[in-house]
């Protein structure tokens, strides 16, 4: 199933990117459709393997890959919808058929902990902060695609990508979007963990590298929703705040978890 | 006595086809060949163009005829089977209707034929020889013309299937390349841009400051892209109450803009002010009231109005008329590049319609007709003679003979028709009549046909 969801990955990301070349509506529109067919694939491997393990499958580096690369073109799927902007297409073909890719070299592994243990909390824990991370990570892409489209606008300059490019409206509105979102999965997530670790642990919080991190970042695109409310951060502010956040984000996330001993470190390695 | 008819079939065909040699004649000028003194002394309004197509109907060097006028170009297109009489006649006919002597305009025109003319249609109608490249108007003007000719009469089979087919490749023209997608015009550079900022334009407030031709361009341009309200500011304030009247929008004074800025989004500014009226410390207060919400500056005027520092705060844009120009102007080199693939499409399309259009020459269509009832007739006997072992009794090329004759017998009175349907007659539809009739295209191999053209 990997297999056949990566090779949909890499159909799509053929398709946006001749849609590219040719600016072909029909190609674009495949693009997304084969998109959708890799979501609904890996949705599938994902469901299988909860099946037979009895819980989701949110542990151990394949797992997380393979949910990361999940939501990211769930995400995708949800913004096309909602904004007819599938621009961003390519780009998450490519990156969710990496992560996809990347699963391969991992072998599937099982919790950690023992498994009567708050097992569903855990996996509702990572299920709901990863969704955050993928909200993050497609305000990220946005932003990054706002600055340059600001930028052309600036310095009137129109080349392929000023056309190509939606407008700094859709890109504002869109990326606000996504950090809303990213933002009330991510309170939803960090709240489920504290509970859980009252739960298994006795106290609410272990005070280490890692909820530090993700206390910072929540406080940090606390600060950005803030800042996009009362317009003080508007258009090029937010969009450079909101990849600054990602950068956090990704550092808290891959970093900590690898090269700090935190009470999160063996859940994110999995049982070998 | 097989081989005589053989002879005499053979004499005929090629005889006829000498005779029967019709082409399609493009006589014409444009912006590039005459001076507009000439253009508009040639310009035909639409009664002018029957007259002259019903003085084209009564010579008959014409077989077929249609005229097209616009400001910048005078088209003829007829097919004729004596070319040069015929652009002889037309000058005449031009000459006559618009009074005006013949040698004043022969030099300014180019006469094309076969090909090249009907490559020359296919561009004219996808705008690709337009002064302004792809602009959308040609199509309908040449369509208009096209319902005058039908009307008048003067269009018939080859014409109108040459219409079609002009019509059709333009459609392919517009949607396969981006011709028609990059704005040439300095006010809809301006929407395209704000497009870019806005989005769409709905609730989106517009502020016009002065006035002048290009700026009120820009505005109706904005009002039909639906913005919700248009304000005008002038330093006479009826002047700007009139303008307002126009856009049904609402006049505001003069000293009032500063803080109108605070809740329009897109402002045009066109005043006669020797100096800037805006500066970037008047816009940092505004940006703050604003709540930096995105706000739109097309500053029109020279010498300009808006100071260009205002460009450097966030959510301010700022474009002034060379700005707007460096961007037409790149735009019209993207339409030149679309044009190129515009060229190879309309190539393909002409080719093809002149494989049509062989097809209705005489011989090929006697050609094929004889084969298809021959072949026909074969299979059947040879199958006969199969199924009853008749094969040893006759000898095959005495079956083949009877075979060859059955079907000259059969096919001469029409064959006899079709290379002389009377003096009166058109011959053309009677081919394509016959070929329906027989159902000759169906089988015919195009691409075959496009290389035996081509080659």
């Amino acid at each position: 199933m990997i297999f056949s969801t990566l090779i949909l990955f890499s159909l799509s990301f053929c398709f946006y990117a001749f849609s590219q070349l040719k600016a072909d509506l029909r190609l674009r529109k495949t693009g997304f459709v084969f998109l959708c067919l890799a979501f609904l694939s890996l949705g599938g491997e994902l469901i299988f393997q909860g099946i037979n393990l009895g819980y989701l499958p949110a542990f151990g580096i394949r797992n997380i890959l393979l949910l990361s690369s999940f939501l990211i073109s769930f995400f995708f799927i949800l913004l096309f919808l909602r904004f007819k902007v599938d621009l961003l297409g390519g780009a998450v073909a490519l990156f969710s058929g990496f992560l996809t890719g990347l699963a391969l070299f991992f072998d599937s592994s099982r919790y950690p902990g023992q498994e009567d243990l708050g097992i569903f909390m855990t996996a509702l824990h990572v299920f709901f902060t990863f969704f955050a991370n993928a909200a993050f990570f497609t305000a990220f892409v946005i932003g990054i695609f706002y600055l340059v489209q600001e930028k052309n606008i600036k310095v009137k300059k129109h080349g392929i990508i000023f056309k190509r490019l939606p407008s700094l409206e859709i890109l504002e509105s869109s990326g606000n979007f996504c950090i809303t979102w990213g933002f009330c999965f991510l309170t939803l997530g960090l709240g489920i963990g504290v509970i859980w670790s009252k739960q298994i642990f006795g106290r609410f919080l272990m005070i280490d590298a890692k909820e530090i991190w993700s206390f910072l970042i929540w406080l940090l695109y606390a600060v950005i929703i803030h800042g996009r409310i009362s317009s003080r951060w508007r258009g090029r502010k937010a969009a450079i705040m909101s990849i600054i956040g990602f950068a956090i984000v990704v550092f808290s996330f891959v970093g900590i978890n690898i090269f700090m001993d935190t009470s999160h470190g063996e859940y994110f390695m999995g049982e070998l | 006595m097989v081989s005589i008819l053989w002879g005499n079939y053979n004499f005929g065909v090629i005889f006829m086809s000498v005779l029967n040699q019709q082409e399609i004649i493009v006589a014409g000028m444009n912006h590039r060949t005459a001076p507009v003194e000439i253009r508009e002394k040639l310009s035909l309004n639409n009664e002018e163009i029957e007259k002259a197509l019903s003085l084209m109907k009564d010579k008959k060097v014409f077989k077929e005829a249609f005229l097209f006028s616009t400001c910048n170009r005078v088209e003829a297109v007829f097919v004729s089977d004596c070319p040069e009489e015929g652009i002889k006649k037309l000058f005449e006919i031009l000459a006559l209707v618009k009074k005006i002597p013949m040698s004043e305009f022969i030099p300014c025109f180019y006469k094309l034929k076969g090909l090249e003319a009907v490559k020359h249609i296919f561009r004219v109608s996808s705008s690709l020889d337009s002064m302004i490249l792809g602009e959308p108007q040609i199509l309908g003007q040449v369509k208009s013309a096209y319902k005058c000719a039908t009307s008048a009469g003067s269009s018939k089979v080859i014409l109108n299937r040459l219409f079609h087919r002009a019509f059709h490749s333009a459609k392919r023209v517009r949607s396969e390349t981006g011709i028609g997608g990059h704005a040439v015009s300095i006010s809809y550079a301006a929407i395209e841009l704000g497009k870019k900022i806005f989005g769409s334009f709905l609730n989106k407030k517009v502020l016009l400051i002065g006035a002048g031709e290009m700026a009120e361009l820009a505005v109706e341009h904005l009002v039909q892209n639906s913005v919700s309200h248009v304000y005008v500011a002038n330093r006479t304030f009826d002047k700007g109450l009139d303008l307002a009247k126009r856009f049904s929008g609402s006049a505001i004074r003069f000293e009032e803009v500063l803080s109108a800025l605070e809740w329009v989004d897109i402002i045009i500014s066109s005043t006669g002010a020797p100096n800037y009226i805006l500066d970037a410390k008047d816009m940092r207060q505004v940006m703050k009231k604003r709540k930096n919400r995105p706000i739109f500056f097309i500053d029109i005027a020279v010498p300009r109005d808006i100071n260009p520092d205002i460009n450097k705060i966030d959510n301010i844009y700022l474009y002034d008329v060379d700005d707007l120009q460096d961007v037409v102007e790149v735009n019209m080199e993207e339409r030149k590049k679309e044009a190129a693939k515009g060229e190879e499409i309309i190539k393909e399309t002409a080719i093809n319609f002149l494989s049509w259009k062989k097809s209705l020459e005489v011989v090929p269509t006697i050609v094929e007709l004889r084969k298809k009832v021959e072949d026909s007739v074969k299979y059947e006997v040879f199958r006969t003679m199969k199924d009853y072992n008749l094969e040893k009794e006759f000898e095959t090329e005495s079956v083949e003979r009877m075979i060859s004759s059955i079907c000259s017998r059969l096919l001469h009175d029409p064959i006899a028709f079709l290379k002389n349907p009377g003096s009166h007659r058109d011959t053309q539809s009677y081919l394509l009549l016959v070929r329906n009739l027989f159902n000759l295209d169906q089988k015919k191999n195009k691409e075959c046909e496009v290389k035996r053209i081509v080659n």
